[in-house]
C-alpha cells in the first residue's frame, strides 16, 4: 500500500487521524481517499476517523466536497467520521457561501472529535 | 495687502477689545476665563495677520481648530460660522474712516475669499473631527454590545440588546465563534430579548451564527423571541426550523443541562 508522504494517516488507540497541513489538489485529494479506505479496511478496528483542520485558512466547496465523500467512504466502510478543528474564519466563510457541509459531524478539537466517536453516534 | 495689514496692526487693541465684547455674547466663551479668552485673541491677531500677509489659511485654521473652543466635536456647525462672521465684521468695521469707495470694494472681495477659504478648510476639518467622533462611538456601541458570559464550563450566554444591522450581525457572528473557541463552549444560548425588531435579514444572521457555531461543534439556543417578532417571523414565512428556542435564558441553561444528560441537585443535608 502506498503511503503519501505529504499527508500521513496516524494512528492512536482505534482512532485515525488526519492532520491536513497543506493544500489538496485533486491528485493528493483521491489518494487521501483512496488511502483512507485502504486504512479502514487494513486496520483490526477502527472506532473512527478524525479530520483536523486547524491549520487550514482557507476551506472551499473542493475541500468541503472532499471531506463529504470521506464521510460516506468511511460509513459505508462501518466507521464515523469527524472533522476538527474549524477555524473561525474558515466557518464563517463556508456559512457564508452557503457551503454546507452534509452528514459531516464536526468538534472544536481532537479531544472533543474523540469523545464523539467513542460515544458512538 | 500691505496697507490693509498695516492698519489693522494699528487698530489691534480696538479689534481686541470688540471681540472681547462681541465673543461674549456667545455660549461658547461664557464660561471662558478672562485671560484664557484674551490669550486666544492675543493668538488669533498674530496668525490673522500672517494669513492676511502671506494669503495662507491653512496655520489659522489649525490653530482655530486645534487650540480654541472652536476644535471641539460638541460644537454645532452654525455656531462656527457665527463666530466666524462676527470676527469677520469687526474686521471690516476697522476700515470704516478708511478708504474710497473703489479701494473698499477690491478690500472687501480679497478680504471675503481669504475668511471663506479659512471657514471651508475649517468646515472640512471639523466634519472629520465629528466623523471620527461617531465612529469611535459606534466601536464602543459594538462592544458594549456583544458581550458573551460563560455560566459554566460548557455553556455561555450572549445577550444582545438593540437593533442588529449587517455590520452588527458580522460582529456577532465573529465574538460568538472566537468565544466558543476560548472557552470551548458545547453551547451557546443566545438571548434576543432586547433585540426589537427581528426581520429577514437578522434571522439570516442568526441563521448563519447558528451553523458557524455547529461547525465548531457547539449547539446554540435562541431564547427569548417576544411575540411581537414571532408573529413577524411567521408573517415574513421565516421557518426557524432546526435551531432550538426557548422561551428565556433560565429555561436555555436547564435544556443546555438535559442535553448534556445533567442535571441540578441540591445537597443532601
Amino acid at each position: 500500500m502506498q503511503q503519501n508522504n505529504k499527508i500521513p494517516i496516524l494512528k492512536i488507540d482505534d482512532f485515525l487521524i488526519i492532520s491536513v497541513q497543506i493544500e489538496l489538489d485533486d491528485e493528493l485529494a483521491l489518494s487521501l481517499q483512496e488511502q483512507l479506505a485502504n486504512r479502514i479496511k487494513n486496520s483490526d478496528s477502527v472506532e473512527g476517523v478524525l479530520i483536523d483542520l486547524t491549520a487550514v485558512e482557507v476551506v472551499d466547496s473542493f475541500i468541503a466536497k472532499l471531506l463529504g465523500d470521506m464521510a460516506n467512504i468511511a460509513r459505508l466502510m462501518g466507521t464515523n467520521l469527524v472533522v476538527t478543528g474549524i477555524q473561525p474564519a474558515v466557518a464563517i466563510t463556508l456559512v457564508e457561501l452557503g457551503i454546507e457541509l452534509k452528514d459531516v459531524a464536526t468538534a472544536l478539537n481532537l479531544q472533543r472529535g474523540i469523545e464523539i466517536l467513542r460515544k458512538g453516534e | 495687502m500691505d496697507l490693509f495689514v498695516k492698519v489693522i496692526v494699528e487698530k489691534k487693541d480696538l479689534f481686541i477689545s470688540r471681540a472681547r465684547e462681541e465673543l461674549q455674547k456667545f455660549d461658547l466663551y461664557k464660561n471662558m476665563s478672562g485671560d484664557i479668552f484674551d490669550n486666544h485673541l492675543k493668538n488669533f491677531f498674530g496668525f490673522l495677520i500672517d494669513c492676511l500677509k502671506n494669503e495662507d489659511y491653512q496655520e489659522i485654521s489649525d490653530f482655530i481648530v486645534n487650540k480654541t473652543a472652536l476644535g471641539s466635536a460638541n460644537l454645532q456647525i452654525r455656531e462656527v460660522e457665527e463666530v466666524a462672521f462676527t470676527l469677520k465684521e469687526i474686521v471690516l468695521d476697522l476700515f470704516e474712516e478708511y478708504l474710497e469707495e473703489e479701494k473698499l470694494y477690491l478690500f472687501f472681495r480679497r478680504l471675503d475669499n481669504i475668511f471663506y477659504l479659512i471657514r471651508l478648510d475649517l468646515l472640512d476639518k471639523y466634519s472629520k473631527i465629528k466623523e471620527e467622533f461617531i465612529l469611535k462611538q459606534t466601536q464602543s456601541l459594538y462592544e458594549l454590545s456583544t458581550p458573551v458570559v460563560p455560566v459554566s464550563d460548557s455553556t455561555l450566554i450572549m445577550p444582545l440588546i438593540g437593533i442588529i444591522d449587517t455590520n452588527r450581525g458580522q460582529q456577532i457572528m465573529e465574538e460568538l465563534l472566537q468565544a466558543v473557541k476560548k472557552h470551548q463552549a458545547n453551547f451557546i444560548i443566545i438571548d434576543v430579548t432586547g433585540v426589537p425588531i427581528v426581520d429577514t435579514a437578522v434571522a439570516q444572521h442568526i441563521f448563519k451564527t447558528v451553523k458557524a457555531a455547529q461547525l465548531l461543534g457547539a449547539e446554540c439556543i435562541v431564547a427569548g423571541i417576544s411575540p411581537e417578532v414571532a408573529q413577524t417571523l411567521t408573517r415574513l414565512g421565516i421557518d426557524f426550523a432546526g435551531i432550538r428556542t426557548v422561551r428565556n435564558i433560565r429555561l436555555g441553561l436547564e435544556l443546555s443541562l438535559k442535553l448534556q444528560g445533567k442535571t441540578i441537585v441540591g445537597e443532601e443535608k
